[in-house]
């Protein structure tokens, strides 16, 4: 329902799987590029920040080639920007994860899931998420709904920009949120129509 | 009111030899499947959980991998892939996953090098470095390797501390017998492993998966089950409707 007249640019500065985005989005009928160059966002309407590997290493590239003032002036003229799994912690302060900085757009540091517990770190497989708080990225989500989650470091729940959480041997927050700044913790891009949802809800803020 | 989480996945294994879909027995006696990218298709279609795709070729002759059939392969799926078959360098891993694949599966460079897999995860992460173990029961205790064999508790352990994120153990002996499962095998790993752990081999029904739900795995990969239908082995792709687990 609805026209989409965005034009969504996927992040690649090496740091994550643009392809897969790209790919989903254009199965959900939304015009998708990967964004190469950093001086040329503002060409977008909606920013997708997919993130693969470390967060020491992913830090230094956003250093590079003025990616850091490319993303963050996007975001200050309103447009929103989704960051996934490690994209997500990319949109942090920091992680313990490794050295480097994140590029704190939300007021969240990403820690170490706890081992604490009957369930093997890393979290790889599928979750549910509990909503804490509505938000537009949610709409049409149904319980029951599932996605995919591959990663050993996550953001502790219970601070303000929570928007569902999910259980390992923790709570961690799933999805993060501040205005038009973005996080999913999960892989909406490999988690079959559940995933589509959630990008085409993103592609409608 | 807490949710699911960490649902264990059921994870049809496809293994490539020259571009096509084939099934082993015990790792030899290969049958021609199909086209892999009408396999992956239909598995798509039917929202399974992951797929691995093993090309053997690439592993037992040395030669890279096909990147741009993998390429097309990430690009039929919304789901999670793991790739492995011939990767033994952290850009080649790196380039796999840049292919669209989730997860690179790492063996004999493994058996050689064991700190490869801290080369390849601290590049593409930890979550997306699976080792691959291929056991069998030899005198008392089950080893591992091709050329070389080596103890399975210590292969674990040892693949756990150079930072694997996930450990994918095969029977060699139930490979492609739709037998049952290897449980004490399963458990082996298990008992050695902080990461998450995938059995593959024998497995042929939901009788099997449950038992092995039992032994503590994360994950159980099936190949005959999902292509095979029938005594005579008719090649048919099915994928069992799941209640919730």
């Amino acid at each position: 329902m609805g026209v989409v007249l965005g034009k969504i640019g996927v992040i690649d500065a090496g740091i994550g799987n643009w392809t897969s985005v790209v790919n989903a989005l254009e199965s959900i009928g939304v015009p998708a590029f990967a964004a190469r160059e950093p001086t040329r966002l503002n060409i977008y309407s909606h920013l997708i920040l997919p993130g693969i590997g470390s967060f020491h290493n992913a830090s230094k590239k956003l250093s590079m080639v003025g990616w850091r003032f490319g993303i963050q002036d996007f975001v200050t003229t309103g447009k929103p920007i989704l960051g996934i799994c490690l994209g997500m912690h990319l949109l942090g302060i920091e992680s313990e994860e490794g050295e480097g900085q994140g590029l704190s757009l939300l007021k969240m540091s990403t820690k170490k899931l706890s081992a604490d517990g009957s369930l093997r770190v890393p979290n790889i497989g599928w979750g549910e998420l509990n909503r804490v708080v509505d938000h537009p990225i949610l709409r049409n989500i149904e319980p029951g709904s599932r996605f995919y989650f591959s990663h050993s470091y996550g953001v502790e729940r219970g601070l303000p920009v929570e928007i569902s959480t999910t259980v390992h041997n923790k709570a961690f927050s799933s999805i993060v949120a501040k205005d038009n700044v973005v996080g999913v913790q999960f892989h909406p891009e490999k988690s079959h129509s559940f995933g589509k949802e959630i990008l085409k809800n993103f592609t409608r803020m | 009111m807490t949710s699911l989480t960490n649902q264990k996945r059921l994870i049809p294994v496809l293994t490539l030899r020259d571009g096509a879909l084939m099934k082993s027995r015990k790792f030899r006696d290969w049958r021609y499947i199909g086209d892999v990218l009408n396999a992956v298709k239909i598995f798509n279609e039917m929202q399974v959980d992951e797929i691995v795709i093993l090309d053997t070729q690439a592993s037992n002759e040395n030669r890279t991998p096909n990147f741009d059939l993998i390429e097309k392969i990430a690009s039929e799926c919304s789901l999670p892939i793991a790739y492995g078959g011939g990767l033994i360098t952290v850009d080649d891993a790196e380039r796999v996953i840049q292919c669209g694949v989730d997860k690179v599966i790492i063996n004999s460079a493994f058996q050689r090098n064991p700190r490869i897999i801290t080369d390849i995860a601290s590049r593409i992460g930890s979550s997306s470095t699976v080792v691959s173990l291929d056991a069998k029961f030899l005198m008392d205790s089950y080893m591992v390797g091709r050329n070389s064999l080596q103890d399975l508790d210590a292969a674990v352990i040892r693949a756990n501390n150079v930072g694997a994120g996930e450990l994918l153990v095969q029977s060699v002996e139930r490979d492609g017998t739709q037998s049952s499962p290897d449980l004490n095998l399963a458990r082996s790993v298990v008992l050695n492993s902080a990461i998450p752990v995938v059995y593959a081999g024998g497995v042929s029904s939901l009788y099997h998966v449950n038992e092995l739900w039992d032994t503590g795995v994360d994950g159980v990969g099936a190949g005959a089950w999902f292509v095979f239908n029938g005594p005579l082995e008719a090649v048919l792709i099915s994928y069992p409707l799941l209640p919730a687990k």
